[in-house]
């Protein structure tokens, strides 16, 4: 067997044994707890996936969705990304029609892992563009294993970044691929590519806007050429065209500012092919002159049309979410529903260490080898560090865009640096000098690699060719500087390892929590109480509670729910928020205009749960205070500036259906000490309730799930009624 | 199947003699210590003409209402006594549960007995009763309170003649209710203090539990449930024309509706469904029909106008008032609002007197699918960008061919022309 094949065949074993560590690191969770669909909105993925299953393609696209949002409904078809359903059921016929008879729900827990093993493989490709083999197998085994990524893949976290991280670097490698070949097939391929991401996630629009910048900075620096007009142009309008098949995107690409950059580039583009077309032509001094008014005018007329565009609302104003990614206090002022959002608060910087380990400090290295070279794909690495950089300071979940860059920048350092130290048969005083053109020395060592039995020495470029005249490549220092850096790794691997199992495995459906002698505890509270509500309520029961809990309630319980977690309609939530805030006297009204029968809330205060409704109750109260400032005033639920729960709350808090709710019977039981605030009710701090009944708490009181009444046989006011029932 | 045809049959021949739809198990409880109670005995005597099922008993040797949980009776005639309290069988509770269960109730007191438990009970009613000794007085009339076309005012009784009445026991709405209303109203010169506590001395200083037209001689409340609650203040009352009337009202006999065959369907073809469209012609039809107890059938009511229909989301989209299409049968077809989400088709028909008619129907409106909207090329506005289309695609196919055929432009011809 020659060398070359055997590279080939280890490059394969390489990959294989990289993509299985990927998928078997997720999981954790079905390990450590069972096949189960974590979280949130992968509930409601799921809950679409099997309504996709089992009513075809056609009524998918025209879901009307009355289990939720009642009584306005969802047009879900239309409001949701389709991507990550369409593929998961694709899958799913296809493994039944090759004689593997899967759930369903199997198909959606496995998914994620399974496309982040793709991933890992788009990695090696993107780094094999962007240097050679090594680096795109270490940027392969990176994004395999690190836990920014896999925070959001781990088996059953069944949610659009699953498949959507994979499609980012298809579409970016895809992109290079174009842009350095000039190729029409290439840029089709990158507009498919992208148009698969466009249907399957919202951050579809960071390569809206990353790709423009790309171009438009070959632009500024001008690299001008055929080449990026091509890739450009064909990506653009093929990828536009193609992502306005989407329903729920629509006409947006043409209409919203967030793809404006997309669209002004495309019109630049066009411009500067132009401007270079008629400087073949025309005089020098002539062409100055020209291209300056040209310019000029241009620059004018475009932006006196957003402007005048945007005012007229033609094209859509810009929607908070992006608002808030430039300005991180802007959220917490004017839109409560999007800072509500623990995800989209700013990061914190140790979860920079723990999301990426000892690759947060090789990623300005691997940028500055980049900025070194800096050929066009290069300027794509450096444009995508920037912007990723700070988008990931800004919000949390945006770490999840800036994983890819920062494992594929780490891979080049650590590849360079092993370019460098892992030469061991040529005497360090005889390197080649220094080639300049990259290209060419790689094509040489290339063509150089199968005439020996022995690999020539690569050229080394960029950053580290400095280290080579000076003499410090000694077999000691080779060793110390590998033995290091294979530390590094095998930490950077243990380090995954652990964070992937302790901190990102957790479904949050069922909680874990350790004995007294070690063993585990779990607490299944949230699925007895859907359980319950499945096999307990009339089908079509409506069901109020906090939003987060609507596509759990809608997937576990399969029942109608108020609000969910896709918060479109910031009016309904705040209803919600209302009748949750008020005393009984306001909010029965709104129970009734809504036909809730059942009323949700989980309260942790028993088992010192501290994502409870009492600790989102601020936000139900600011949310509300949005729409109605004139009844609900968060000021008046602090006692003396104090959040309180114990007999120090002020009236005002404990006249609210929430706090009743959460508190009711609650001195009976642990002498009335909640575990999460530190406070404690007396029996006299009882509440007292009207309006509804309890109707079931469950095991650990985590959830409680209450009856609306109805109205009085007699005609009486409810609490009226209630008072002569309490009373007798 | 055989039980089901029994069980017809057993319900048709049970319908034939029965008076009230709903049932005619009716327990009459008498405290034969009061002298109303022989009143209650007669009464008891024209229920079972009418082919009531009348069980009379003695209020100590009483049966409980409920029995394992279910209600035993369907009408509960109370007659009290001297006897202070009516046992634990008839607190108030036990009687409110009744109620909310479907059962009808009459109170019978008068001026002497006027038991604490029916006070508690019809209190919850927005009935206030006076307490034992509370009686009207009209100085006006001949020691008795003489009713009169006036005391019928809002009430669901018509004036037939006047009554005159002794030894009245009082009453008062007092508005916590709406569903409570007056059978008989007090004439404007009476009103009721309490004969007890008045030792003959300074009897002014007692003020009346009620006076004028406020007070009421009998009074009524319906549940939302249908159940019909009744008190009358006294033995000559009960026993006049109106007491049967209200009787009969009470027990179910007399305007008793109920609605049916609720249907909902698209205008055009009839097709029934919970999901439509939005804008889709609606048709929206219900059987409305009366108890007629002389008949012992269900009649079809008709000639009423005032049933309305509401198709609401949150707030009503339409207010229609139905129309009556066929005996009984009342109907109105509508076009859909332009707006998705779940409608309810809501009938909520309250009068005074009558059954309380209430149904509502969730209907889902769904938005238009895609291949639902028109056509582009129906659509004028788009001949412009379909001939545009036409055109580039015409012009493509032009091109292409010319461009590949022609030969190209030398170059010299062109630095010549420089």
């Amino acid at each position: 067997m020659d060398v070359q094949n055997a590279q080939k065949l280890l490059r394969i074993a390489i990959l294989v044994l990289v993509a299985g560590a990927a998928v078997l690191s997720r999981l954790y969770s079905v390990v450590n707890f069972e096949s189960i669909i974590h979280e949130f909105d992968p509930w409601f993925n799921f809950r679409a996936t099997r309504y996709l299953s089992s009513h075809g393609f056609d009524s998918f696209l025209n879901w009307f969705d009355n289990r939720t949002w009642y009584p306005l409904g969802r047009v879900t078809g239309g409001t949701l990304y389709p991507g990550l359903m369409v593929t998961s059921n694709v899958v799913h016929t296809m493994l039944s029609k090759i004689g593997i008879p899967l759930d369903i729900r199997n198909v959606c827990v496995l998914f994620a892992p399974a496309f982040s093993g793709l991933t890992a493989y788009m990695a090696y490709l993107f780094g094999c563009e962007l240097k050679d083999e090594t680096a795109g197998l270490l940027a392969a085994i990176f994004l395999g294993m690190a836990p920014g990524y896999t925070s959001r893949s781990v088996a059953g976290s069944y949610d659009n970044e699953a498949i959507a991280i994979t499609l980012l670097m298809t579409t970016f490698y895809f992109w290079i691929k174009a842009l350095k070949l000039g190729s029409v097939s290439w840029a089709a391929a990158c507009a498919l590519s992208y148009f698969y991401m466009v249907s399957a996630w919202g951050g579809y629009v960071f390569i809206t806007n990353i790709i423009p910048l790309h171009v438009f900075v070959l632009l500024l620096m001008g690299r001008f050429h055929s080449r990026v007009y091509v890739a450009y142009c064909t990506w653009y309008a093929l990828g536009t065209l193609a992502s306005m098949q989407i329903p729920f995107v629509g006409f947006l690409p043409i209409r919203s500012s967030e793809h404006m950059s997309a669209l002004g580039v495309f019109g630049l583009l066009q411009l500067v092919a132009f401007a270079d077309y008629v400087r073949a032509k025309v005089l020098e001094r002539q062409f100055r002159l020209f291209v300056v008014s040209f310019v000029v005018i241009v620059v004018a007329i475009a932006f006196a049309a957003l402007l005048g565009l945007t005012w007229l609302g033609v094209i859509a104003p810009w929607t908070g979410r992006f608002y808030s990614l430039w300005d991180t206090e802007y959220a917490r002022i004017h839109i409560p529903i999007i800072a509500s959002v623990s995800e989209h608060q700013p990061t914190a910087w140790p979860s920079f260490f723990n999301d990426l380990s000892f690759l947060i400090w090789l990623f300005p290295v691997g940028i500055y080898i980049c900025i070194q070279e800096l050929r066009d794909e290069h300027v794509f690495l450096v444009v995508y560090a920037v912007l990723g950089s700070y988008f990931a300071g800004v919000m949390v979940r945006l770490m999840l865009t800036l994983t890819p860059i920062v494992c594929v920048a780490g891979g080049l350092s650590i590849s360079s640096l092993l370019d460098v130290y892992n030469q061991w048969n040529v005497p360090v005083s005889k390197a080649p000098a220094v080639e300049t053109n990259a290209k060419v020395s790689k094509k040489a060592a290339k063509a150089k690699e199968p005439a020996d039995a022995a690999p020539e020495p690569k050229e080394v470029q960029g950053f580290f060719a400095s280290f080579k005249s000076a003499n410090i490549t000694s077999s000691i220092s080779k060793v110390v500087v590998l033995v290091t850096f294979f530390g590094y790794l095998a930490m950077f691997v243990s380090h995954s390892n652990f964070v992937t199992q302790s901190s990102y495995s957790s479904p949050s459906v069922v909680l874990a929590s350790n004995m007294p002698d070690g063993s585990q505890f779990l607490i299944d509270d949230f699925r007895e109480a859907y359980y319950w509500l499945r096999m307990n309520t009339p089908e079509d029961a409506k069901v109020m509670s906090w939003w987060d809990y609507g596509y759990q309630i809608g997937g576990m319980a399969d029942r109608t729910t108020l609000v969910d977690n896709n918060t479109w309609n910031n009016t309904h939530i705040a209803t919600v928020g209302k009748a949750m805030a008020c005393d009984e006297e306001t909010a029965y009204p709104i129970l009734r205009q809504h036909d809730v029968d059942y009323i949700l809330v989980v309260f942790g205060g028993l088992l010192g749960f501290s994502g409870d409704d009492i600790n989102k109750f601020l936000w139900m109260v600011r949310i509300a205070e949005g729409i109605w400032p004139e009844e609900v005033s968060e000021g008046r639920y602090f006692a003396r500036g104090q959040y309180r729960v114990d007999s120090e709350a002020t009236e005002t808090m404990k006249n609210s259906l929430m706090y009743k709710m959460s508190y009711y019977r609650f001195p009976e039981v642990n002498n009335g000490a909640d575990r999460v605030r530190g406070q404690r009710l007396s029996p006299s701090d009882a509440p007292t309730l009207n309006i509804v009944d309890e109707a079931f708490t469950s095991q650990n009181w985590l959830v409680r799930i209450y009856k609306v009444k109805d109205l009085d046989n007699l005609g009486r006011q409810v609490p009226a009624a209630a008072a002569f029932d309490r009373a007798h | 199947m055989r039980l089901s045809i029994l069980g017809a049959t057993l319900a048709v021949l049970s319908r034939v003699v029965t008076a009230a739809p709903l049932g005619e198990r009716t327990l009459v409880v008498v405290d034969s210590t009061g002298d109303i109670a022989e009143v209650g005995e007669s009464i008891s005597e024209s229920f079972k003409s009418r082919g009531h099922e009348v069980t009379v008993s003695q209020l100590k040797s009483a049966p409980p209402l409920h029995s394992f949980g279910e209600r035993a009776f369907d009408n509960v005639l109370i007659v009290p006594g001297k006897t202070k309290g009516l046992g634990h069988n008839f607190g108030a509770k036990q009687i409110l549960d009744f109620f909310n269960e479907g059962g009808n109730i009459v109170a019978l007191t008068s001026g002497d007995f006027s038991p604490a438990a029916l006070r508690d009970a019809a209190a919850q009613f927005g009935i206030s009763l006076g307490p034992k000794g509370t009686v009207f007085v009209d100085h006006f009339g001949s020691g008795k309170i003489g009713v009169d076309e006036s005391s019928f005012r809002d009430s669901i009784l018509t004036f037939t003649g006047p009554v005159s009445v002794n030894n009245s026991g009082a009453g008062l709405l007092t508005g916590t209710s709406k569903y409570a209303f007056p059978f008989v109203r007090a004439p404007v010169t009476a009103y009721a203090y309490n004969r007890l506590l008045d030792d003959g001395e300074d009897s002014g200083q007692i003020a009346p539990f009620v006076a004028g037209s406020r007070g009421v001689l009998a009074a009524g409340s319906q549940g939302r449930n249908g159940a019909r609650f009744a008190w009358i203040g006294s033995s000559d009352l009960a026993t006049s024309s109106y007491g049967d009337e209200i009787l009969q009202w009470a027990f179910q006999e007399r305007g008793v509706l109920r609605i049916r065959d609720v249907k909902h369907e698209l205008a055009e073809t009839g097709e029934s469904s919970l999901l439509y469209r939005i804008n889709d012609k609606l048709k929206f039809c219900a059987q409305i029909e009366e108890w007629d107890s002389e008949k012992s059938e269900w009649a079809p009511r008709q000639g009423a106008t005032d049933i309305q229909l509401e198709f609401k989301m949150l707030d009503p989209y339409y207010r229609l008032t139905l129309k009556e299409q066929s005996p009984g049968q009342y109907c109105t077809e509508f076009q859909a609002p332009d707006q998705y989400g779940m409608f309810t088709f809501l009938i909520d028909y309250q009068r005074l007197g009558k059954t309380f008619l209430h149904s509502a129907n969730v209907v889902t409106l769904r938005p238009n699918a895609n291949d639902e909207w028109a056509r582009s090329w129906t659509i004028t506005n788009s001949w412009v960008y379909l001939s545009g289309l036409t055109t580039i695609v015409f012009a493509f196919l032009i091109f292409v061919p010319m461009y590949l055929a022609l030969p190209p432009i030398t170059k010299p011809v062109g630095k010549a022309e420089k």
